[in-house]
């Protein structure tokens, strides 16, 4: 093959990416029979941003109070996801509807959360595994599974649970959902592989890093941030809600307002 | 059997050529690759040189690689240096992560290790201990103890892996150490993202992770860290 031939292949193969499935960016349309799996998160050093500022002024940063507890999967509960987020859903209200795990508080006296306790987190971990049918039709749970497993649950410890939907695809509702953690409620948040950040101020810089999930997962939403930059060449707003992964090693995280959601459903127990 | 009749009848129509005559024509016909193989051989003197210079690197070669590989094992094959000579990267498919009914404390006393660890068995509450252990050989690779404590109202997790051993849950908190401070001439990383302070530093063939839930005070990382080198 001749160097102008080998041009014309190449620049064909180019013209023909955009209609390969495969490399397409845009997310897949789910469905409610996708299933979130348990995920691995990677981190991608490469990929941190670096943001110089004249200066920065954090415009809102507003959580549930104290946060979430920070639960994750443990051995036996592969593609444990939904049961883990369902799990911090239920040790948040726990504070607020004492017997949502019995026997045991998860909180503290000063209203910080526990960590994960060894018998009745891992009790109640599991039975949400088994109520949400993880890994019984395909791995990990569907949507419906999960809501099914952990209202089953809740309505079990004597209580009453709703979903309502903050919206689906790029039509995240981010003020019903501010209200929402005005209220303390919680929000669920379906999605598919996406990228979780921190950010670190070091030396007068932000570093936006990223980490990316690497499957469909289920993780809890508990408050936003909003931090608005002012750049020798203009200005920038940067908006996250803060997450609670149900990942070991990473257990809190952001998630950009504006990125593309299964769903997500804010809980409400009474 | 269509190539071979090819080759025949081309044969046929140049008649019997002798080796210069094919070289000849292989020159005309291919001139940029018969050029290569068409170079005079070096004068002796450099021929010379060259057989001296490869001698000499395989003697530099041996001189310093052979001792390295010797020496840089025997150094951390120590019994508890936590072998940095054979690095493992372990996935979270990899291994599994369990709650045991131990402490890091005891777990140390029992194998006869030699890590450092909190002992806060006194002024803590609710511990929580967890070890990762490896699905393909069983090892255990990190062991895991958060305390509750009450003093500082605050939720202190202690992870702890040999040197050579990472684990991609740890990716992201070794991402955002990017400050560092040094403490005993042990040098630390700390990094605070989203209220939770964390830091990473080593000693003595491991790797120590604390991390403070909603933490935002550095001070107290470095109090902590002190604290456990002071267990040495």
């Amino acid at each position: 093959m001749n160097k102008t031939n080998r041009i014309k292949t190449c620049a064909l193969l180019l013209l023909c990416l955009p209609f390969c499935g495969g490399w397409t960016s845009a997310p897949n349309n789910q469905t409610d029979d996708d299933r979130y799996v348990g995920v691995e998160l990677i981190a991608t050093y490469a990929s941190s941003e670096t943001i110089s500022y004249v200066s920065k002024q954090v415009v809102e940063d507003i959580t549930t109070a104290n946060g979430t507890p920070r639960y994750f999967a443990v051995s036996g509960m592969q593609n444990g996801c939904g049961a883990v987020a369902g799990g911090i859903i239920v040790g948040f209200y726990d504070k607020y509807y004492g017997n949502l795990i019995p026997n045991w508080d998860s909180y503290y006296s000063t209203g910080r959360y526990k960590g994960q306790d060894g018998t009745y987190v891992q009790t109640l971990l599991f039975d949400l595994y088994n109520r949400m049918q993880t890994n019984v039709v395909a791995p990990g749970v569907s949507q419906d599974e999960f809501k099914n497993g952990l209202q089953s649950y809740v309505v079990d410890q004597g209580y009453n649970l709703q979903y309502t939907s903050l919206g689906t695809g790029n039509n995240f509702n981010y003020s019903t959902f501010k209200t929402a953690i005005s209220n303390n409620e919680a929000t669920v948040l379906f999605v598919q592989p996406s990228n979780l950040y921190s950010l670190q101020t070091v030396g007068g810089e932000d570093h936006l890093i990223s980490s990316n999930l690497s499957g469909n997962h289920v993780m809890v939403a508990y408050g936003y941030y909003e931090v608005k930059y002012t750049l020798s060449n203009g200005t920038r707003t940067d908006k996250y809600l803060y997450v609670a992964t149900g990942l070991s090693g990473s257990s809190t995280a952001f998630y950009k307002v504006g990125s593309y959601v299964d769903a997500a459903y804010k809980v409400t127990i009474n | 059997m269509r190539e071979e009749r090819k080759l025949n009848k081309v044969i046929k129509q140049d008649g019997i050529k002798t080796q210069s005559d094919i070289l000849e024509d292989l020159k005309r016909r291919y001139p940029q690759y018969v050029e290569q193989t068409d170079k005079k051989q070096a004068p002796v003197r450099k021929r010379k040189f060259a057989f001296i210079s490869a001698i000499v690197a395989v003697a530099v070669c041996i001189a310093v690689i052979v001792p390295c590989s010797v020496l840089l094992p025997n150094r951390n094959n120590g019994a508890d240096n936590g072998g940095k000579n054979n690095i493992r990267y372990c996935t979270q498919g990899e291994y599994e992560k369990g709650s045991v009914q131990y402490t890091i404390g005891e777990y140390r006393a029992r194998n006869n290790s030699f890590f450092l660890y909190f002992d806060w068995y006194e002024a803590g509450e609710d511990f929580n201990t967890y070890c990762y252990v490896s699905n393909v050989d069983g090892e255990v690779l990190c062991l895991e103890e958060q305390a509750y404590l009450p003093g500082n109202d605050e939720v202190v997790q202690l992870s702890i892996t040999k040197s050579n051993v990472y684990l991609s849950e740890f990716d992201m908190p070794i991402a955002i150490c990017e400050n560092e401070h040094f403490i005993d001439n042990h040098m630390m990383k700390w990094g605070i993202k989203e209220a939770n302070a964390f830091c990473i530093f080593e000693d003595g063939g491991y790797r120590y992770f604390i991390q403070i839930e909603q933490g935002q005070d550095e001070n107290r990382l470095f109090e902590l860290v002190a604290e456990l080198l002071e267990t040495k």
